[in-house]
């Protein structure tokens, strides 16, 4: 009686023992899939973050030369407003300055 | 033992065992839970540190773009303005040269070109020189022989001036050679005015570009 007592009890020791060691499996089984996982994990964070950051990079390249491009435009207007009116101001001179230069060289003959 | 002693003893083993497989697997899964944490902080943190110099660059090539451009445009402003002042002076020029084309057909206009062939004559250091004419001035009558002798005096050179065969092209002057084509000086008014393009032009653009209203 006592001997298949016993018995039954190794019997259950067994068992525990090799739950724990399938435990134990699966622990490491656990610890093995993370570190693989760790490494996509990683580049995928790196990538995104570096995707992201390229875009952004991007867009104040492409704002920058939009920007650019309308300060050049506001020059070249300003640029056309000022040729606009020099040529009013000297048009009204112009008869004035040659009859200056036209006097100068014949009195320089003279 | 009795049977409920034994069952109690077998099922504590059970429960143990299941406990400790339990603690196992769950130190196991916040062991990789860490892992993967880690990492992800691991990867934020060299990604955004590269990410910072990335936008750095670009904002520094966008400030290069702007500025570039802002630059160019000046330039180009400048350029316009200069541009459009060099065809007004050019204006006036031309103005000028239609003027002393007028002025070529008047009797006051003899002192002076007989005045051009001399000091071109005495530039050209006297002796037998040929005097280009246009095909207006061609038929004047012009004093050759006192001008030959004021060149022979400024020069001491014996001179003879006498007209050219050939009319030149120019609104007035004259253009004086060597019969040895070795010396030629131009004293047609358009080369005078070229002499002293770049000291009129500051009293031209005075005038011009001075508001006067």
């Amino acid at each position: 009686m006592v001997d298949k007592v016993l018995a039954e009890i190794r019997d259950v020791e067994k068992r525990a023992e090799e739950n724990l060691a399938e435990a134990l499996k699966q622990a490491k089984k656990i610890e093995r899939e993370a570190s693989v996982d760790a490494i996509r994990v990683y580049d995928e964070t790196y990538a995104d973050i570096k995707k992201r950051a390229r875009e952004k990079a991007d867009e104040i390249v492409k704002k920058a030369r939009v920007d650019a491009e309308t300060e050049a435009q506001k020059i070249i207007a300003q640029a056309e407003v000022e040729v606009k009116k020099l040529r009013e101001t000297a048009e009204k001179n112009i008869a004035k300055a040659a009859e200056q230069v036209f006097k100068e060289i014949i009195s320089y003959r003279k | 033992m009795s049977e409920s002693h034994q069952e109690a003893l077998i099922k504590k083993i059970l429960d143990d065992a299941k406990k400790e497989a339990d603690e196992t697997i769950g130190r196991s899964r916040k062991t990789a839970q860490g892992v993967l944490e880690e990492k992800r902080e691991e990867a934020q943190k060299k990604a955004e540190e590269e990410s910072e110099s990335l936008i750095e660059t670009a904002e520094g090539q966008a400030r290069s773009i702007i500025e570039s451009a802002i630059a160019n445009s000046r330039i180009r402003m400048n350029w316009m303005i200069l541009s459009e002042k060099e065809k007004i002076i050019d204006r006036v020029f031309n103005e000028v040269k239609r003027r002393l084309g007028e002025f070529t057909r008047t009797n006051e206009y003899d002192k002076i070109l007989e005045s051009l062939i001399e000091e071109g004559a005495i530039a050209a250091g006297g002796g037998e020189l040929r005097v280009r004419l246009n095909s207006y001035d061609y038929q004047r009558n012009l004093a050759f022989d006192r001008m030959s002798d004021n060149v022979e005096k400024a020069t001491g050179v014996r001179t003879m001036l006498k007209k050219a065969a050939d009319p030149a092209n120019t609104i007035g002057g004259a253009l004086i050679k060597s019969t040895d084509g070795k010396v030629a000086v131009d004293n047609t008014l358009e080369a005078l005015i070229e002499r002293r393009r770049k000291d009129l032009e500051p009293k031209i653009s005075a005038i011009l570009f001075t508001k006067t209203d």
